[in-house]
């Protein structure tokens, strides 16, 4: 039985590899048979023998990414995560910001970043904000959803049991919303890394970012490929991670999937 | 004086649709210690009915009094128990039990609780599934331990809405027993709200037919078999005869005068 859940498991990463070696060749095909020429997209083979010798070079930047991108995911997971619960418990609080937090969300980040910039400095600050800005968002909507989607039976059973209001939210409509947190979580931290890019792109000296932005006005196109193909590595990465963390911890949550 | 007593209540609500009126002139009595059913067409109102005298809905006129209380705010020492067992999955079987306590202010000790809730999954035939999760177990299972959930706190009043509707008809039955031995042992007052007749009339002392909207009780039986009752009597004459005679009083509007 066991063996059976393996070969499975094994069979689907094979699967996956195989489309990226295949997805791969044709790239080195398309690149060489049409003989495009390289700033435009130089062939995968060049991209990964250029990744392979410089990676030392370019490994720095992308950490400092990284770096800005978790800080401003724990800020913003912990606001967003306190703010959720705000809007869940109440019903005044709810009406009155979340039109404004709606507003707010709507306005493209580039447009943001400049003023972000002009308030704080250059650099780490604005690319954390910003990062705190692209993954609060889903975590709210997500956290006041599960609050809001509790069941108003179990609402009715509690009230008869002689539960405040507090009691039932600490005890019922909390545990109830994490399995929404958490999947929101995982887009969040990839949208964090989004949002620290974008910063560094526009306020930065360091960071992926900013390197990207070089590389592709100088078209160093090596160099951009290869920080694409990093920072996308360390995205999967991070989804990962949190994916790990939500089967972890609510993993009740996942009980259909068991009799599947 | 009854126990549970309902005068000329009347419930509406607002919609978008404009004013529902739902119930209206409803009257009725229960004595203590009775189990009594509702039975009515979709959407009569029983539910509601349910929820007004558990003090979770306010009249819009009309009195509720329970013990001779007018009944203005969630009842104590009442427990309900609805069509879907609505248990935490992630609290085992035993801690699902023990939920009511963690929102009173006087709990007590766990271990004291513990015995209190293996007993009841004893006696609805769970003895071994404490630590399980919920949702391994099945659904009539589920909803026994709903019912475990709602006594332990020995409830005086047990509120039941339609709370065997989702399951098959076997398991239904097997319910019943359970229920009726369950009520026999710790005679607490219960209100049973279904669709079934037959259920009506097998577990309970009276049954309340209901009017459709905006509804009134318009007829009220007490059936004459004693307890225990047991399954084969649902298929005798008399059984079905009242049964029958329940059934012809669904659907129409005015009290026999």
């Amino acid at each position: 039985m066991v063996l059976m859940h393996l070969a499975n498991r094994l069979s689907r990463i094979f699967l996956t590899l195989g489309i990226f070696f295949l997805l791969g060749i044709l790239w080195e095909i398309a690149a060489k048979v049409f003989k495009i020429p390289t700033p435009i997209l130089p062939p995968i083979s060049d991209v990964l023998k250029y990744l392979i010798h410089s990676y030392k070079i370019l490994l720095p930047d992308v950490f400092i990414t990284l770096y800005r991108a978790l800080l401003g995911l724990g800020l913003g997971t912990v606001f967003g995560l306190l703010l959720g619960f705000a809007l869940g418990y109440s019903n005044y609080f709810y009406n009155s910001l979340y039109p404004l937090l709606i507003a707010l969300y709507s306005i493209p980040k580039q447009a943001l970043v400049p003023l972000i910039v002009l308030w704080t400095s250059f650099g780490t600050v604005p690319a954390v904000i910003t990062a705190l800005l692209t993954s609060f968002f889903p975590v709210v909507v997500n956290t006041t959803t599960g609050i809001m989607t509790l069941d108003p039976d179990l609402v009715a059973l509690a009230r008869i049991y002689g539960a405040t209001k507090w009691r039932l939210f600490v005890k019922i409509a909390i545990p109830h919303s994490m399995p929404y947190f958490f999947a929101a979580l995982k887009v969040a931290g990839v949208g964090a890394l989004v949002g620290a890019t974008l910063s560094e792109m526009i306020g930065a000296q360091t960071g992926v970012g900013h390197k990207v932005l070089m590389a592709s006005v100088k078209f160093q196109t090596l160099e951009l490929f290869s920080y694409v193909i990093l920072i996308g590595l360390v995205s999967v990465l991070l989804y990962w991670l949190l994916t790990a963390v939500d089967r972890h911890i609510v993993w009740w949550a996942y009980r259909w999937r068991e009799r599947l | 004086m009854s126990y549970i007593i309902v005068r000329d209540l009347y419930f509406r609500y607002f919609s978008k649709h404009g004013t529902v009126e739902v119930l209206k002139n409803l009257n009725m009595e229960i004595s203590k210690q009775c189990f009594v059913a509702i039975v009515g067409p979709s959407g009569c109102g029983k539910t509601t009915v349910l929820k007004l005298i558990a003090g979770l809905l306010k009249p819009t006129t009309g009195t509720i009094l329970v013990n001779g209380n007018v009944v203005n705010k969630p009842l104590e020492r009442a427990s309900m128990v609805f069509q879907s067992p609505l248990l935490l999955p992630w609290r085992k079987v035993l801690d699902n039990i023990i939920l009511p306590y963690e929102f009173q202010r006087q709990k007590p000790a766990k271990a004291h609780l513990v015995e209190r809730a293996r007993e009841l999954l004893a006696m609805t035939g769970l003895k071994d599934f404490g630590h399980r999760y919920p949702w391994e177990l099945s659904g009539g299972m589920q909803q026994r331990v709903a019912l475990c959930r709602a006594l332990i706190i020995n409830p005086e009043i047990l509120l039941m809405d339609e709370p065997f509707g989702a399951l098959d008809p076997f398991t239904r039955e097997e319910l019943w027993t359970v229920t009726q031995e369950l009520y026999l042992s710790k005679s607490f007052t219960a209100i049973l709200v279904t669709h079934d007749i037959r259920e009506a009339v097998f577990l309970s002392a009276e049954v309340f037919v209901m009017s459709p909207r905006p509804a009134t009780i318009i007829y009220h039986e007490i059936i004459p078999f004693a307890f225990p009752r047991q399954l084969p009597l649902v298929f005798s004459e008399t059984f079905k005869t009242c049964e029958q005679r329940i059934r012809s009083h669904i659907g129409g509007t005015h009290a026999p005068s």
